[in-house]
């Protein structure tokens, strides 16, 4: 890890450098807002699954990061892929400073595993056990949580909610609110008309 | 009850007066806590789920509603990823009118926290006060928005409402009565014989860890992380202004990670916010406040949109980030929020560790979690399975007790 600040460019480098052939691709996302229109910059990096670890332990070298969180979506009913973004950023706490790092990965359905990096970053843990829960994706390494940590902990198993396909969350447990109408034996309204 | 230390104590899930449900389990020794384990996710409301039958517009008033406190921040953080995906330029005054609202969240938001860590503590006049002066920043707020809550203010592409001539009086007014406050709010938290010793060394959190866990706001400043997205990350119209970020040494104290740090960081947010208000008063540029008004015509850019995108704000807690997928359809294919108590809680069995009893309620407090705690708490014996309830109103006695003893 150094001290210097290096500009966008420099880090996908150095990042593609580390991991080779695992990165996919890779595009810097600038965005100006106010009168001044000082820049904010976002780093997105497609990599294979197999090397998020690496990933991370390379960014580690170019800066201590901050994990926002591990976000994750499913790509559809018929795709049989999940994707996960890592959020990063660095040089957080230098002003003006800050990139986001956006590692992007394709995680199959079929053997949805990732492996932990609490290795490198103890408080990962929370986020990790969230992809769990969310997704149904095993952490590989991860300590098991004692309860879940973001469902009820009556929530059914093997029913994910961000899930798109016959994982997902069954019709049965959706409440439709608009349509339970007036609950039963309830006192009438105390001045007439107005509910039917 | 049997005698056998260690006992287990759960801590919630349900306390009416707080903001959100969670549950903490205290395996304790006497009034010394050995560790800690919270199970938020009590009220899982599926929000994430919803998002992904609607449209941006109509998910912006969804974002309004994750919170009651933060009403502007995950609507911002919203709005700012889809701009990104649609190529949507946000009017500059927008900017303006964005960050005046956001520093008014962030006053209002301290001031709620402050009373509410002076509840704990036991000063109920305290309390009392910092509510009563919120009241200003709510009117502000109102004013401004035509809302206390759900302010509603965002739009894609820019704001709502803008803040004309004649609103300027009011805000003026608040803010000059809380120039005039601050002073003595500053002496009431910081210079208190007894929240300076109930605070001071209690709910250590170290800068290691602070970092490990990638804490955000002002828990992690008061652990001697500099970040800050408004200085560091610049948005909005945070940009033009020249910021610093609120280190506990603004009161010329060391770091100490510690709960009085906590409250330093926050007293001293609330002098800057105000300054910012009132830089962006001065220096709020002409024009419109939307990049276009036709909601349909907002959509269609919307449903064009292709891509991927992260949006941030920095939330009076810290960091909320919302990550968006779009793919040319009227709903988002992703959408997640990281509210910034999700980096915040889980360093509670960290801090918590080694605590007494009866400082549970400030330091769970202290971290400003978005999660109610203290309700009921049961002291469940691990051998007998025999449960004695305390209610919240016991443990907070317990504090309040300790409170008048260092008093006496």
């Amino acid at each position: 890890m150094t001290d210097e600040i290096l500009p966008a460019a420099a880090v996908v480098e150095r990042l593609t450098a580390a991991l080779g052939n695992a990165v996919i691709d890779s595009r810097i996302q600038i965005r100006a807002e106010g009168k001044e229109k000082r820049e904010n910059t976002n780093i997105w990096i497609t990599i294979q699954r197999d090397a998020v670890h690496a990933a991370v332990e390379a960014l580690m070298q170019i800066w201590y990061p901050h994990l926002s969180c591990i976000a994750g979506y499913d790509k559809g009913a018929d795709s049989p892929d999940l994707r996960v973004q890592y959020i990063f950023s660095i040089y957080g706490g230098v002003t003006a400073s800050e990139y986001m790092v956006i590692f992007s990965l394709n995680v199959p359905k079929a053997n949805a595993r990732l492996p932990t990096i609490t290795d490198l970053l103890e408080g990962a843990a929370f986020t990790e056990h969230e992809k769990t829960e969310y997704l149904g994706i095993t952490i590989d390494g991860l300590a098991p949580a004692a309860h879940k940590f973001f469902l009820p902990q009556d929530f059914p198993d093997n029913v994910y909610p961000l899930r798109k396909d016959d994982k997902k969350i069954p019709d049965a447990m959706i409440k439709d609110l608009w349509a339970c109408g007036r609950p039963a034996g309830r006192p009438p309204a105390p001045l007439g008309g107005g509910e039917e | 009850m049997a005698k056998k230390a260690p006992y287990i104590v759960p801590v919630g899930p349900i306390h009416p007066a707080l903001k959100e449900p969670v549950h903490i389990e205290l395996t304790v020794v006497g009034e010394e806590v050995i560790s800690a384990d919270f199970t938020p996710g009590q009220t899982h409301r599926g929000i994430e789920w919803m998002g992904l039958s609607r449209n941006p517009v109509q998910i912006v008033h969804l974002t309004d509603r994750i919170c009651g406190i933060c009403g502007v921040t995950h609507s911002l953080a919203f709005a700012r990823a889809v701009e990104q995906i649609a190529d949507i330029t946000v009017p500059e005054r927008a900017d303006y009118v964005r960050v005046i609202i956001a520093e008014f969240e962030r006053i209002q938001s301290h001031l709620l926290w402050a009373g509410v860590a002076a509840h704990e503590l036991g000063f109920d006049t305290l309390f009392y006060l910092a509510w009563r002066v919120r009241e200003e920043a709510m009117d502000a707020i109102e004013c401004i928005t035509g809302n206390r809550v759900n302010y509603d203010i965002i739009q894609i592409g820019g704001v709502r409402r803008d803040i004309t001539e004649v609103q300027h009086a009011q805000i003026r007014k608040c803010l000059d009565s809380y120039k005039e406050l601050f002073g003595k709010l500053k002496n009431m938290f910081l210079e208190d014989a007894v929240i300076n010793s109930r605070c001071k060394g209690t709910g250590l959190l170290s800068f290691e860890k602070a970092m490990a866990y990638s804490t955000v706001g002002p828990t992690a400043r008061a652990s001697g992380c500099t970040a800050d997205l408004r200085v560091d990350y610049p948005y909005a119209a945070y940009g033009d202004l020249a910021l610093k970020p609120i280190m506990p040494t603004a009161y010329g104290t060391e770091v100490n990670g510690d709960t009085y740090d906590r409250i330093v960081v926050r007293v001293f947010e609330i002098a800057q916010s105000i300054e910012i208000i009132e830089e962006c008063l001065a220096n709020m540029p002409a024009g419109p406040v939307l990049w276009e008004e036709k909601v349909a015509k907002i959509l269609a850019a919307c449903k064009k949109a292709e891509g991927e995108a992260v949006g941030r704000h920095e939330a009076p807690r810290g960091e909320c980030l919302h990550y968006v997928a779009m793919d040319k359809a009227e709903a988002p294919i992703a959408w997640k929020v990281k509210a910034s108590s999700y980096s915040n809680l889980h360093v509670w069995p960290l801090i918590l560790k080694g605590a007494q009893l009866a400082d549970i309620p400030i330091i769970v407090a202290s971290v400003d979690p978005c999660l109610s705690c203290t309700d009921r708490v049961a002291i469940t014996d691990a051998d007998a399975h025999k449960t004695k309830i305390f209610t919240k109103e016991e443990l907070t006695r317990m504090s309040y007790e300790k409170t008048r003893r260092m008093r006496a």
